[in-house]
């Protein structure tokens, strides 16, 4: 549809909606939302705790959350997690002067911080970090090698990385695959969007042992498609305020949400 | 505004309710029967069950609103504003 154009990608990009997509979706910004309970729902809280699950987050852990939006995910794991600590990166200061006023409302002020940084480029000391997280951030990765070199380079040894992204198929693509791609990454600020193996190659290259990389089964978009609609008795359907600047009639981009998990080698 | 607003047929007044108690649709549902057209089908049909069969409750007047869907607009708006249902992919 388009009515209006999203945005080039980077900083301005989050900069420029983070307050549409906190009125649209709530503030755990990710398009797949794990599908948790009998009968399986989306719920975004849910879906943040069987992902710190799937990491491995431990009770007292020093978590570093890469591009962390307002830092819902964060405050989830820390209101769930006892004692864990967290340290979100994100590159948008609209989503850090949001995230700071969210977490001091929430209590959490001692125990999750944001910093406006590159997770390229990390303002942390070597060795800070039990685990660090990557929850559909790493489309936003100019340099992957470089992305991964710094999660490594803060992780303590023995450290774990998780990452749940949206990975481009590894097939080969079609002409018209590619543009569906593109315009997909451009309709969402993505530098690009990586496949599965480039992340793995990039991981192993920082000097990770690769524990799992998967597509993920069970999980959902209907929640994102939802926040963009209206049911409406007069049209049938409508686009809300997302709606208009987010959809794009007949997009249909090669991807497939998956999760890589990493261990930083003891002794390495 | 209220002398103003009592001149307005019944009927409008009436969608202005609907309208309302369909704003509280969760996007879930409202995604679902986007995405999922045997769910839609059911949801239009039979409301009430298929909101409970998907761990939702919800009141009377949502169900209604529900209820005064009409298929066909929801099948059309689809097309028009996703385009084909089996390739649109969140956006």
């Amino acid at each position: 549809m388009g009515l209006t154009k999203a945005a080039p990608s980077g900083s301005e990009f989050y900069d420029l909606w983070t307050d549409l997509f906190l009125r649209g979706s709530g503030p755990v910004f990710q398009a797949g939302i794990v599908r948790t309970g009998a009968p399986p729902r989306e719920d975004p809280q849910l879906s943040v705790l069987a992902l710190a699950e799937q990491a491995g987050i431990q009770a007292g852990d020093r978590i570093l959350d890469a591009g962390c939006g307002v830092a819902g995910p964060a405050a989830i794991i820390a209101t769930y997690y006892p004692d864990v600590t967290i340290d979100g990166v994100t590159n948008s200061e609209r989503q850090s002067a949001i995230a700071h006023r969210a977490i001091e409302a929430a209590d959490l002020s001692h125990r999750v911080r944001v910093h406006v940084a590159d997770y390229q480029q990390l303002p942390f000391r070597s060795g800070l970090f039990d685990q660090v997280l990557f929850l559909e951030s790493t489309g936003y990765a100019s340099d992957l090698g470089a992305t991964y070199r710094e999660a490594y380079r803060v992780l303590k040894p023995g450290g774990r990385l998780y990452i749940k992204d949206v990975f481009c198929q590894s097939t080969p693509l079609e002409t018209g695959q590619i543009e569906q791609l593109e315009t997909f990454d451009e309709l969402w600020g993505c530098v690009r969007s990586k496949t599965m193996e480039e992340s793995v190659d990039a991981i192993v290259r920082a000097g990770f042992g690769v524990t799992l990389s998967a597509p993920m089964q069970d999980i959902g978009t209907n929640r994102l498609v939802g926040s963009m609609f209206l049911l409406d008795n007069l049209t049938g359907l409508r686009p809300t305020e997302l709606g208009e600047v987010f959809v794009r009639s007949g997009l249909n981009p090669p991807i497939e949400f998956g999760q890589i998990r990493a261990i930083r080698p003891i002794g390495a | 505004m209220t002398s103003s607003r009592s001149k307005l047929p019944v009927w409008f007044d009436r969608l202005n309710e609907r309208a309302e108690s369909m704003e509280q649709i969760p996007p879930e549902l409202i995604g679902r029967a986007i995405q999922d057209p045997d769910f839609r089908r059911r949801l239009l049909a039979d409301p009430e069950n298929a909101v409970k069969d998907s761990g939702y409750e919800f009141d009377q007047d949502q169900i209604e609103a529900l209820r005064e869907l009409d298929p066909k607009a929801i099948d059309e708006a689809i097309e028009a504003l996703i385009g084909d249902l089996d390739a649109a992919k969140w956006g």
